[in-house]
């Protein structure tokens, strides 16, 4: 199951296309800003970004909680 | 009838979407020989693949322009694959909205300064050494948010007015040689950056309301300008900037 931290972290990828860039384009520079430990690392770089790499732009505010849904449950399927 | 870049090498940064994707499909419809760049190199290596089946002469390099490699390696690629360089587009760039000045990050901080400020030097850098003996044109791209203040987007902004002092300085030294250097400064430009940057749609969309033509311009009127400063056209334009902005900064 996600943590917290990475929970936040793709709701930031969500909602803030800036953010969304900093995560894309200087991945290990945001994962070591925020503190993830390497298994929540792993997690971002293998099943979170090429997701949020595929998010509409900007991901409008009514569908972000559908859109955060659909990140959390890839995040959380079995390996 | 020849293109009016016809047989000129150019490299165009940010090319995989955007306003460097129109530049470089205008670019190639003007017979240029294409080197393109960018981080992405999926949706890069598509818009090449896509330019060479229409007959362009192009290839992709995945290129981070905020390192000096990288910056290298892409022009290395031009001059090894043509044996020379004309045009260089500095395109590539990111906008995080970053809220009020004392809420920006380091991060968010120093990745706009690598991949705006930095990048543009290092490629000018990496470039204008083989332009010495030929001339040649390069086009950098500002911003509305370099001529005014941008609230929420401090970074960027301070970014797009340095690519212009950048720009006036590099025209003034590089004039004796030939190397024209320009600078387009678009408003509000209908690209996934500025519809991510604006964070919906009605916002977008008010925005574009409030522009004395009343849209945003398409990535394709930015680059029909892009391409005019790069060509023979402007043969007597250095160290200018076109504003692209819809009559925004007119008044």
């Amino acid at each position: 199951m996600a943590s917290d931290r990475v929970r936040a972290l793709a709701e930031k990828a969500v909602a803030d296309y800036g953010f969304r860039q900093a995560l894309l384009w200087g991945t290990e520079e945001v994962l070591s800003s925020w503190a993830l430990d390497p298994p929540e690392a792993e997690a971002v770089r293998e099943r979170l970004l090429p997701a949020v790499e595929e998010l509409p732009v900007p991901v409008e505010p009514s569908e972000r909680p559908a859109v955060l849904a659909r990140l959390i449950e890839l995040l959380d399927a079995p390996s | 009838m020849a293109g009016r870049l016809e047989g000129r090498a150019a490299i165009v940064t940010g090319s995989a979407s955007g306003i460097g994707r129109a530049t470089a499909r205008l670019f190639a419809r003007e017979g240029a020989l294409l080197v393109l760049a960018d981080r992405n190199r999926a949706a890069g290596e598509r818009e090449a693949a896509a330019l060479a089946e229409d007959g362009a002469e192009v290839d992709f390099v995945a290129t981070d322009i905020s390192r000096a490699a990288d910056a290298e390696a892409v022009v290395a690629a031009a001059v090894e694959r043509h044996g020379r360089l004309d045009v260089l587009v500095n395109n590539a760039g990111i906008y995080p909205r970053t809220g009020r000045l004392h809420e920006v990050g380091d991060l968010e901080w120093d990745l706009t300064m690598a991949t705006n400020l930095r990048g543009t030097f290092l490629c000018c850098r990496a470039a204008i050494p083989h332009m010495l003996a030929s001339g040649g044109a390069i086009v950098n791209l500002s911003s509305g948010s370099g001529l005014r203040g941008s609230p929420n987007g401090v970074a960027y902004g301070a970014t797009k007015a340095a690519i212009l002092h950048l720009t006036r300085t590099a025209a003034l030294e590089y004039a004796p040689e030939g190397i024209r250097v320009n600078a387009v400064v678009p408003g509000l430009t209908d690209t996934p950056q500025a519809r991510g940057s604006t964070g919906s749609r009605e916002a977008y969309e008010s925005w574009e309301r409030r522009l004395p033509l009343g849209r945003a311009a398409t990535p394709e009127e930015v680059a029909a300008v892009i391409l005019f400063l790069a060509s023979g056209e402007a043969s007597y334009v250095t160290g200018a900037e076109y504003v692209v902005d819809g009559g925004r900064t007119a008044g």
